[in-house]
């Protein structure tokens, strides 16, 4: 069988289209006919290639087709919908090179176009595949982000058992060590008391019922302290916001320690302005100040001393600082001194007992009324501790 | 080389006191420009730039928020001009960047000598009263058109430039670059250029200006060329025989005849 280029050209298993450079089509074969349902008249020199497409398609002719073509002389695999006669569409494949005829340069441009109606609703599934575990991806990576958060939830649940669990132990040292060595000293007076009632004279009974005193008194001071801590870790504290004098605080505090160092043989030197006033809850900044000069009398020996100052700072704050000559605190230890692992107290240098108690709670009072505690100190000379509190003015 | 000129991929050719700076339309870049700068290089300094998010621009300074209008586009050109110093800037703007170009002259009309809007629209969307040439709905459908090409762009269509003997100036470089815009970026940018309405701002324009209106430009139809020509007060339209809406590519010649016509008698 002998086989033409004409028969070839006007059946090929493709879209032939002639254009002049402008895009009026010039030729056209048989199955581009076929594809969109026009006759050959109704198309030669009457439509340009832009013609068959939809609006959109045109802007895109227009803005990425027509200039790559004319700049490079050739575009391949451009996906456009054509518009047939009767108006429905179909994807087309398109491949067009700018050529020309003769020298004088009458560029036409060739295209060939492919009916790629099964192949595009491949695509669409595919598209729609690729959207869809798009949208997965963003799902799954949103729910990454809840288990990441909730796994710092977690962590910090973990942090506060942590924590509790470390108030718990605190809890059992104090009872079984601070908590039992008054009992012990109550029980061992008591039980001389009874068995040598009868060879003690009755200055012996006072002393050792003088002593039976004191081992109640701190025995009731330490029950105190265990309470108010217990209700502070609790969130049951009472807190109590008023406008203070400083005076009001430390006058009292100065009194009751006066002979307390007196005894020990150290000078006590209260000096604080008449004016002073901050603001927080009096019970438990009265107890934070008690306390430091109370551990300052006990960590000082004979002939050191103690003094207590207040005045207000530069930045709004009033400052009330606890300075004492005393045996200071190691670096190591003071990183720990405020803290819950401090497992258990220190004796003074009078033997002095403690409830380990005191700074834990200074500082938990502190926080709460919104004020800081610092301390410096250098061993074998001495400890200030600074803290500091909003001004009543 | 000044922050601009980095972000715009600027690049400067050419000799004169005047300078041509040249602004591509939607969907290319500055090569756009090839076959017209050579007749202007003697006389002019020619700047060429990319749109940010167009081309080889920076495309991390393509921030959505920012370039949803068309005046951030105009602002990045007079940034490049004040950083250049230039001075009598002829622009030339295709397309949308007609438009910006134009936005640019209103914003600082001393640095310009005069405008040159090719193709030209300040509003695609047809309403009652105006007749854009599209509806909201065909600019969808251009979305569709790019997303199903985007594959095809990335990596599929590499464009082999066949021996080309009657165009030896398309060199080898154009393979990578031509046209070749983020998928992202380019679905933006049609819909900040094609559903924008600039029409309030053309009777803003006071330098000279010249508008070059193809025939059966789909685009940018003859209606909306004689509108931008009515509202510009004092500016000139010259009908082209070219087709379609890039004359600068598909007639080279013709376009820069009736620039040189209009550049001559100021």
């Amino acid at each position: 069988m002998e086989l033409d280029f004409k028969t070839l050209y006007n059946h090929a298993p493709c879209g032939y289209l002639f254009a002049m450079e402008d895009g009026t089509l010039i030729n056209v074969n048989d199955t581009f006919l076929a594809f969109t349902g026009y006759s050959r008249e109704e198309i030669i020199e009457n439509k340009r290639f832009e013609d068959f497409l939809s609006i959109g398609g045109k802007i895109y002719y227009e803005t990425h087709f027509a200039p790559i073509l004319n700049m490079q002389g050739e575009v391949s695999q451009i996906n456009f919908d054509f518009i047939r006669k009767d108006e429905t569409r179909f994807p087309v494949l398109i491949n067009a090179i700018k050529q020309s005829v003769n020298e004088k340069q009458h560029n036409y441009i060739q295209f060939i176009v492919l009916d790629i109606t099964q192949r595009k609703q491949y695509e669409m599934e595919l598209m729609n595949a690729k959207k869809k575990s798009e949208k997965l991806l963003t799902q799954l990576s949103k729910v990454n982000k809840e288990l990441t958060s909730n796994i710092q939830v977690i962590e910090e649940q973990r942090e506060q058992l942590e924590k509790i669990n470390a108030t718990k132990d605190k809890f059992f040292s104090i009872v079984a060590h601070d908590l039992r060595s008054p009992l012990s000293s109550l029980k061992m007076f008591s039980s001389l008391l009874i068995d040598d009632f009868d060879s003690l004279n009755k200055e012996g009974i006072l002393t050792m019922s003088k002593q039976l005193s004191d081992s109640v008194d701190s025995t009731i001071k330490m029950a105190d302290n265990l309470i108010t801590w217990a209700m502070v870790q609790m969130g049951e504290s009472q807190f109590n916001e008023v406008t203070i004098k400083v005076q009001d605080i430390t006058s009292n505090i100065c009194d009751v320690y006066q002979d307390v160092a007196l005894k020990k043989g150290i000078n006590l030197n209260c000096s604080v302005e008449d004016s002073l006033t901050i603001i927080g809850d009096k019970n438990q900044i009265e107890f934070v100040i008690r306390n430091l000069v109370n551990n300052a009398i006990k960590f000082t020996h004979k002939n050191g001393f103690v003094s207590l100052t207040a005045k207000s700072l530069p930045d709004g704050l009033v400052q009330i600082s606890v300075s004492d000559s005393g045996v200071g605190i190691s670096d190591e230890y003071k990183r720990e001194l405020f803290s819950i692992s401090k497992k258990q107290s220190t004796n003074g240098t009078a033997g002095e007992k403690g409830t380990g108690l005191g700074l834990m709670l200074s500082y938990e009072f502190m926080k709460l009324n919104g004020g800081q505690i610092d301390l410096e100190s250098s061993l074998g000379k001495g400890t200030t501790f600074y803290t500091k509190f909003k001004s009543g003015h | 080389m000044t922050k601009s000129q980095k972000k715009l991929n600027a690049q400067i050719l050419g000799e004169g006191e005047k300078t041509m700076l040249f602004v591509h339309g939607y969907g290319c870049d500055q090569n756009m420009w090839r076959f017209i700068t050579p007749a202007f290089e003697t006389s002019y300094k020619i700047v060429l730039i990319d749109l940010v998010g167009s081309g080889q621009s920076d495309l991390n300074a393509y921030d959505f928020d920012k370039y949803n209008t068309l005046q951030a586009h105009a602002d990045d050109l007079l940034d490049l001009i004040e950083e250049l110093g230039l001075k009598n800037v002829v622009l030339v703007g295709h397309s949308v960047s007609a438009m910006i170009g134009a936005l640019a002259s209103i914003q600082n009309p001393a640095a310009f000598d005069c405008i040159i809007m090719i193709g030209p629209s300040p509003r695609y969307i047809s309403d009652h009263s105006y007749n854009g040439g599209f509806s909201k709905e065909s600019i969808d459908e251009l979305v569709d058109a790019l997303d199903s090409n985007y594959l095809g762009w990335s990596s599929a269509i590499t464009p082999v430039i066949m021996g080309n003997p009657e165009r030896p100036e398309l060199a080898q470089e154009l393979k990578n670059s031509f046209c070749r815009n983020n998928p992202a970026i380019a679905k933006h940018f049609a819909r900040v250029t094609f559903l924008g309405d600039n029409r309030a701002d053309l009777e803003k324009v006071t330098v000279p200006a010249l508008i070059l209106q193809c025939s059966s430009d789909v685009i940018a139809p003859l209606y909306v060329g004689s509108y931008v020509q009515q509202h510009i007060k004092g500016s000139q339209l010259t009908q082209l025989k070219a087709k379609g809406h890039c004359p600068h590519v598909s007639e080279p010649k013709e376009t820069i005849q009736s620039m040189k016509k209009f550049l001559s008698a100021r």
